[in-house]
This record gives structure tokens, sequence and C-alpha cells, in this order.
């Protein structure tokens, strides 16, 4: 395949992915122009709602709601990330804890994320720590169990080679076993990235007083469709960013898996 | 080079006996440490699954020792436990009884001065570090400076060829050369005792030449002891001063043959050389006869031809 | 093992004793009890019934739509793009939305489900219509079957276990969004329902207890899931799809 053909490929993949957009976006005003929905704004006043209402007002939009729900979000996933990687190598090194502990994790990874939230709300009640200990909590089993899955996959090779040149044992943790396990580590977090989002709208939906999603409700309560729909379209960006941050760690991490 | 004296082994013998009997040229004392001996197997034995239905008696018994500065070969039919035996050698696995000896003190964990290359180099690099850093990675731990590191790196990746490689990453590389950075890894490492278990297996032949003759280039400059195990016979001979036929499981040593083709040596006219096809015919011999029947120990070949000294022991 | 899961809580509630934690066999009980209440598994049907119906929609909408989609390149790419763009936005976060257009009954949470479900099973039916060996396609024409023909007995077939998965996929979201929806809109009736009522009310016990049995109604659902799996498609080798 010669360079030429490669980048024409692209340019035409790329080329459709815009058509495609443009023509979501043709085909969403005239729909709403047809439908004439109180329900379905047209895009344009949705952007524009998203510019004026949101970016505009930046500062506000921050502390109000932007960094009430990232704090929560991050807080919680990443707490999740740390324990369950930490429990995950333990876990997957040894044989018998594994059987003990697995039956129960897969346990409580089948309980549908939403059904957590009545849990603790009774438990911790309304405040910001439930939602970080509702988020780490619904985000903890799908990083663990990709983590002990991780480990175990290591090839026995890697540690046979580190022992054959003495290396210390804390520096096999770091140098190998993280290494050797990160592929599945990283698809647990972002299986658990998904999760996080969930819960945290669904959290702030429920019981809060500041958020995106709290601002999507109360956007919903006073029947202001078009900030509604701002909103949906401003945690999409949130979710698209956070995803791509990650895949960009990920990328950076993993440089060697794609040579 | 010249030539090294066969020693007279037998399975059975204790330490004592055997340091007796070593060769002239390393001036053994019975019993205490030994310098000349560096590593001796003292009637290793490993079961696996004992018990069980699969059990497995891969070893049965396998004594032999090596003495410094030696190039020592082992070699046996497939499959006969010869990867066994290097991880017992090497401390990585316990035998089911018999011991080893490192310098006449008993092995317990991977020594110091020891070092292992694999068969399988694409599962003991490190595919996360770049080449540089994996031939590194055991230096590391071991006390020395940074730029004694580098310098080191340096050099064995010189030593293979590998020069200017450094920065990439293993998967970058082909077969062949991913074998020689695993060796100049165990290279840089600057063990006294060097234990290779079929890494030039999975190489083409004409890379697996140049590797056998980077390898014995590096072991007489650097004065290294090395036990080379592989399933070619041609090879076995070639490279070394001594060749270990190992029989079928439950493995035990055939055969101690003394290679006395004088050094250096060369992939076309040594493998041209009388000596060279009866030693490696008589090698043959012994493996074809191991694979087909339980081989009684004590038969001497009958086939020796005058020139080396060829003892068939148990 | 479960054994073992049980004896430790119990052992492990008797120690730690605080408001957080009933003892263990305390929350047995309640759940035993639960599973004796027909007001529960009237909630639980109610629940049921909207993610069975609306995945019944989705599938019937979004597998035939995939087949024909499938067959074109540009379609799977065109597909792909769309999906990438909706995929950020959580669903959950459309049920403000979806109150305002249907209401707080089950036909909210269908409507939801439906949306959010077409997605993965068209997307991997698509896939599994591209994953189809090119080998066995031709393989039919030659031996003369027309294209219809091949259309069902090889494309089908091969995607099938694609499509399962996706359908699989899509179980879980359903399940998810019926009960987000109900968490949000009070005066529905399901389990969400049950539980915000328990909680409000402060029965901590039965609130644990309700979220045990929904843990293993989950566990049994995708066992159940993975039993079909295995029966009707052991013979495919399925790589991971994508949600």
């Amino acid at each position: 395949m010669t360079v030429s053909s490669g980048t024409k490929r692209r340019a035409k993949d790329l080329a459709l992915q815009v058509t495609v957009v443009i023509v979501v976006l043709v085909g969403w005003k005239v729909w709403t122009e047809i439908a004439d929905s109180l329900f379905f704004p047209p895009p344009n006043e949705v952007l524009r709602e998203v510019w004026d209402g949101w970016i505009r007002d930046w500062s506000n939009t921050w502390d109000e709601n932007l960094r009430p729900s990232l704090t929560r979000l991050l807080a919680g996933f990443l707490l999740a990330a740390v324990l369950s990687v930490g429990f995950g190598v333990a876990i997957g090194r040894s044989r018998a804890l594994g059987d003990y502990v697995e039956p129960i994790i897969h346990f409580v990874r089948s309980i549908p994320p939403p059904a957590l939230l009545p849990l603790f709300l009774v438990l911790l009640g309304i405040g910001d720590n439930m939602k970080v200990v509702l988020i780490a909590v619904g985000v903890f089993p799908p990083i663990l169990l990709n983590t002990i899955e991780g480990v175990r996959s290591i090839d026995p090779l890697y540690l046979d080679t580190a022992t054959a040149y003495r290396i210390p044992r804390r520096r096999r943790l770091t140098h190998v076993i993280l290494p050797g396990a990160a592929p599945k580590i990283f698809a647990g977090l972002r299986i658990s990235l998904s999760i996080a989002v969930i819960l945290m709208v669904i959290s702030e939906l429920v019981a809060a007083t500041n958020g995106v999603g709290f601002r999507i409700l109360r956007a919903q309560r006073q029947f202001k469709m078009v900030d509604l729909w701002a909103g949906l379209v401003v945690l999409g960006a949130i979710g698209a960013a956070l995803n791509g941050v990650l895949a960009l760690i990920e990328r950076r991490v993993l440089r060697w898996s794609r040579v | 080079m010249s030539t090294r004296a066969s020693d007279t082994e037998s399975s059975h013998d204790d330490v004592d006996a055997r340091a007796a009997s070593a060769s002239p040229t390393t001036g053994a004392t019975a019993g205490g440490v030994d310098e000349g001996q560096s590593l001796a197997a003292h009637d290793l034995e490993v079961i696996y699954g004992e018990g069980t239905p699969e059990e497995h008696h891969a070893l049965g018994g396998v004594s032999f020792s090596i003495t410094k500065g030696e190039f020592v070969a082992i070699v046996g039919p497939s499959g006969c436990g010869k990867t066994t035996l290097l991880r017992c050698l090497s401390a990585l696995m316990k035998p089911t009884s018999g011991s080893v000896t490192l310098h006449g003190r008993p092995v317990v964990s991977v020594p110091k001065d020891l070092t292992l290359v694999f068969q399988d180099y694409r599962r003991s690099l490190y595919p996360w570090l770049r080449v540089a850093a994996n031939v590194e990675f055991p230096l590391k731990y071991s006390g020395i400076d940074k730029s004694e590191r580098a310098e080191r790196v340096r050099q064995a990746l010189d030593d293979v060829g590998l020069t200017g490689h450094g920065n990439k990453y293993p998967g970058q590389l082909s077969g062949g050369m991913q074998q020689r950075v695993s060796i100049a890894r165990a290279l840089a490492y600057r063990p006294n005792l060097l234990l290779m278990d079929e890494p030039f297996a999975s190489v083409d032949a004409q890379t697996r030449a140049s590797l056998e003759d980077v390898l014995l280039e590096v072991w007489e400059r650097r004065n290294k002891t090395v036990l080379f195990v592989t399933h070619d016979i041609d090879e076995s001979v070639y490279l070394a001063d001594r060749v270990i036929v190992l029989s079928n499981a439950p493995a035990h040593v055939m055969a101690e043959i003394s290679v006395d083709i004088p050094r250096p040596r060369d992939q076309i006219e040594t493998k041209a050389r009388t000596e060279f096809v009866e030693l490696r015919a008589e090698v043959a011999r012994l493996i074809r006869s191991a694979g087909s029947s339980d081989q009684e120990p004590d038969a001497p070949d009958a086939d020796a031809a005058p020139g080396p000294d060829a003892v068939g022991a148990g | 093992m479960v054994l073992f899961i049980a004896l430790e809580a119990l052992t492990r509630a008797e120690l730690v004793t605080p408001d957080y934690l009933p003892p263990a066999s305390e929350i047995l009980g309640e759940t035993v009890l639960l599973l004796g209440r027909s007001v529960f598994w009237s909630a639980f049907w109610s629940t049921m019934q909207a993610c069975i119906i609306g995945l019944a929609l989705a599938t019937l909408l979004a597998v035939p739509l995939g087949l024909v989609l499938g067959l074109s390149k540009w379609a799977h790419n065109a597909a792909i793009t769309i999906v990438e763009l909706l995929r950020p936005i959580p669903s959950v976060a459309l049920i403000p939305l979806a109150i305002l257009v249907w209401g707080r009954g089950t036909e909210m949470k269908v409507a939801l489900i439906v949306y959010a479900c077409v997605w993965p099973i068209l997307f991997n039916t698509i896939y599994g219509m591209h994953s189809v060996d090119r080998v066995a396609a031709d393989t039919a024409r030659v031996f003369g079957l027309g294209r219809l023909q091949t259309g069902v007995r090889v494309y089908l077939r091969s995607a099938s276990p694609f499509i399962f998965t996706g359908f699989k996929i899509a179980t879980s979201i359903a399940v998810i969004l019926a009960v987000s929806a109900e968490l949000l809109a009070g005066g529905s009736q399901g389990i969400g329902i049950v539980m915000l009522e328990q909680a409000s009310v402060g029965n901590q016990r039965t609130v644990y207890a309700i979220t045990i049995v929904t843990g293993l109604i989950g566990l049994a659902l995708l066992g159940v899931l993975g039993l079909v799996e295995r029966r009707l498609f052991a013979w495919a080798d399925v790589e991971g799809a994508r949600s």
C-alpha cells in the first residue's frame, strides 16, 4: 500500500464522517421544523444556548456546574482506580485470595449501578461524599476484575526472567507486573469511565443542588427545553472530552504495543 | 586454546570422588570450596505431578560438573528435560531430589554470578521497554552507577552486533535481533556463568551461524563459562569443549564426549574436518539409541575411533 | 464458594455493626421475606415489562436495518460516526427529557430503552455482517444459492453471534435505564420506585435486601444469556464486539 492511497482512504473516511455530521444536523433541523414540537427545539437554538448560557458565562458555569460534577466524578473514579488496581494486583498474584473474593465482586458487578443509589442514599444521605462513594463503588468491580485478569495473563516467563536476574520484589511490581497488566487495566478503566458518568448524572438528577445534571433537571422543571438540550450537548462534550483524555493517556502508556 | 582432558564421570559417585577425578588442569581438591569446579549437579531428580496420573519423571539422577572457563554443551532427544535441568541449575525451581552446587557451595536461590538466557526470547524480553532499557534492566539493581551501566549496555550491544538499535522497542526487531538483545542483556550483566537454553533454536540458519560465532567470540574474549543446551548436534560439537549427552526421560547423563578440535573454530573449515564428522556421528548415534529404548548406562561405545577420548558412562 | 461468602458476611457483621451495616443474618432474613412479598414481584415485573418490550422493539428495528446497512461499507462508516457522536451522551441524562415527552409511565421507559438499545444492536449487527467469511459466502454462491438464500443462510448465521453479543450489551443497558428512570420519575411502578420509597423511609435492611436481590437477578440473567449463547453459538469464535 503506497502512502498516497493510505492518506486518500483516510481523507475519504474523514469526508464521509463530516458529511454524516452535517446530514444529521440538517436532518435534525428539518425534522424539528416539521414536527414543530415544543420538546425538540432546532439545533441552531440549542447551540446558541450552549454558547450564551454556558460558555459566555464561564466562571459561573465552572463554579456551579462543571467543577462540582467533575470533582465528584474524578474523585470517585480515581479513588476506585487506585484501590482496585492495588487490590487487583494482590488478588491476581494469589490464587487462594482470588477464589474467595471473585464471586463477591462478580455479584456486586451484576447489580445495575443505578440500583446502588437508594442504598447509598439511605446510608450516606445526599451530600457530595455519598456521590463520590457511589461512583467509586460502581466503578470498582470492572477495574478490579480487569486488573486481576491482566495480572494473571502476564507471561510467567517475564517473571522468571526477573527472578533469574535477581530483580528485587518491589521493582518486579512496578517494572514487570504493572506494565504487563496495563493493557487489560486500561480496558477496565474505559468501561468504568462510562459507568462513572452514568452514576454521576443520576446522582445529580436525584439528589443534588449543583452540577451539570442538576442544571438539566432544573431546566426540565422550568420547562426550558432549549436549556435542557444545551445541557445535554454539554454533557456529551464532557463525556467525549473525558474519553479522549483517557485514550490519550492510554496511547502514551501503551506506546510499545502499537509497534 | 588447549584441549581439555576428559573426565571420568559416574552419576553415582559422590562429590568427593568427583573432585578427586577432576581434570588436572583445574587442580581440584577433595571437599571444601573448589575454585576450579564452577557448577555441579548431584544426582538431580525431578518428578512432575508426583502421585497423580499425569506423573512425569523428567530427570532421573543427572550428575555432572563444569569447570571454570569451559564451554559445555548438553544435547539430548526432544523433550528429555533439558529445560528442566537448566531451571534446577539456576535455582528457578527445586529438584525433587539431588542438589546443585556452585563453587562447592549448595545453590539455594538464583546465584549472583549466574544468568540464564531463555529460548523463547519473545516472552522474555519486556515489550514495554526499549532495547537499551531491556539490556540495562538487570543492572539497575546491582548497585552499578549510571555511567558504567550505559557503558556496559553499549558494549554488550556492540558485542552482539546491534549497535545503534538501543532506542527501538523489541516489537520492532526481527526474531534473530530480539534473541541477540536477550544475549546482550545476559552479557551486560557480566555473570561468570552463562546458562543458555536452546537460544538459537527459533532463529533461521544463517542468523544462527553468525550468532554462534558471536557467542564464541564473546566467550573467548571475556573468559566466561558457558553451559549451552541444544538439540542441534552440529551446533553442540561446533561450539563446545565437551558435549554431555542426555538420555530420554527420565533423563540421566548417557555420555560425556570431549571435543578436541582446536580453536578458533570456523563454520566452514571446522565442519569439514574428520574429527568433527566423527564426533558428530557419535553424538548422533547416542541420541538415536537414547530415543529408541532404555539405554543401559554402562555400555561403552564400541565404535570409539582413535583420536578424541570418548568415554561412555552413566 | 458461595458458602464462604455467606459465612464471611455473617462473621464480619457481628464485629462491625454501626448504623451502616445491619447484621448479615438480618439482611438475609429480610431478603428471604422479600422474595415472598407480592409487592416486590409486581414491581419487579413492571420493570421487566418495560425492558422486554423495549428490547424487543429495539431488536426488531435494529437487526433488519443492520443487516441491510451491513452490506455496504460506507453505510458502516456512517453508522459508526453517528454512534460515536451520540455515545458520549449518557442515555440516563435523557430521562428528564423523556419524562416531559412521554410522562412517567411505562411508555416513557420503553421509549428510552428503544432509543438506547438500538445502537449497540445495530452496531454489532453491522459489525457481524462485516465479519462474514468471504469464502463461505462465495462458496454458497458457487453452489447456486440465490442472493436471498445466501443472505439468510450464510450472512445471517455468521452474523448471529455478533448480534447476540449486541443483544447482551443492550440488555444491561435496558436494565440500567429502566431502574434509573424509575428512580427519577416517581409515580410509576417498578423496582427503582420501591427502593427509593424504602430509602426515604430509612428502611436500611429492606434497601439492602432489594439491592441484593437485584444483584442476584442480574447474575441469573447473565447466566441465562450465557447459557443460551453457548448452546446456540458454540461454533462461533466471537471477538469482543463493541458496545
